[in-house]
């Protein structure tokens, strides 16, 4: 059990669900006070995508370099890595300057003035949408790398 | 944060940017070690320069007059972020697959 990669994944779920908040908050009739949780939800999410960006990465360059890799690419699920991984950590880097960018629209106008902007409360749901469905794609892919890694380990495990 | 132009422009040059040296890095060993280089592991390498990338281009970029929110809908913004990820995800299969 490694710590970092429980605390990787749960800042991920914080922003991926932060996103979530700001898509449920902006549907249908909506008020001042929807864009101004959703400011919130968008400051929280961002920040924590930028820090499960540090953790994931330092866990990453670390104990999955030197100990997990080798054991996945000798297991029988070696694509864990070679495809799961290496889209994973790439696919990653979007997402921060993705949450950025939905940051800076709701902090364009006045909430007074968004609740009247139609078009801008659907782009934003869209976009927040995109970071809900690629944060839990993460999550998905993080499954998939662990099962890789468990699996191999079980095959050493059960030729010894 | 009124720089919303800048921001959006910042994001889509950062995401082909990270696209091109996800790729170019495994097709051009030079880019990869260049990378390398930067951070002490091509990841590293990655992640400072697609940051530095933004961070620069945000405040290089001047702002644009009026409500852009108001004009169009980010289907530009999804088409790159999205067709990245495809993109991506397509390339490491295929890499892998070709052994």
């Amino acid at each position: 059990m490694n710590w970092l990669i429980g605390l990787h994944a749960l800042l991920g779920e914080i922003g991926a669900f932060s996103f979530f908040w700001i898509l449920i908050d902006l549907v249908g009739p909506n008020s001042e006070n929807s864009f101004i949780r959703a400011r919130w939800a968008a400051l929280m999410g961002t920040i924590s995508l930028f820090l499960s960006w540090i953790v994931g990465g330092y866990y990453y360059l670390g104990n999955y370099q030197t100990l997990v890799k080798p054991v996945i690419k000798s297991g029988p699920y070696p694509w864990t890595h070679s495809v799961v991984t290496e889209t994973k950590e790439h696919v990653f880097l979007l997402l921060p300057f993705l949450a950025l960018y939905i940051y800076s629209l709701l902090h364009e106008e006045s909430p007074q003035t968004m609740v009247l902007n139609e078009k801008g409360r659907l782009n934003i749901m869209m976009l927040a949408a995109a970071v809900f469905v690629m944060g839990l794609s993460m999550a998905a892919m993080g499954y998939l790398i662990s099962s890789g890694f468990r699996s191999a380990l079980e095959v050493k495990a059960t030729s010894l | 944060m009124k720089k919303t132009n800048a921001a959006k422009l910042s994001l889509i040059i950062t995401t082909i940017l990270i696209t091109a040296m996800a790729v170019g890095g495994e097709l051009a060993p030079e880019l990869k070690a260049g990378l390398t280089q930067i951070g002490g592991h091509h990841w590293t390498g990655k992640s400072i320069v697609s940051f530095v990338t933004f961070v620069f281009l945000y405040a290089a970029i001047p702002n644009r007059g009026g409500s852009k929110q108001e004009s169009s809908m980010d289907f530009n913004v999804m088409a790159v972020v999205i067709g990245s990820a495809i993109l991506m995800f397509a390339y490491f299969t295929a890499h892998y697959i070709q052994g």
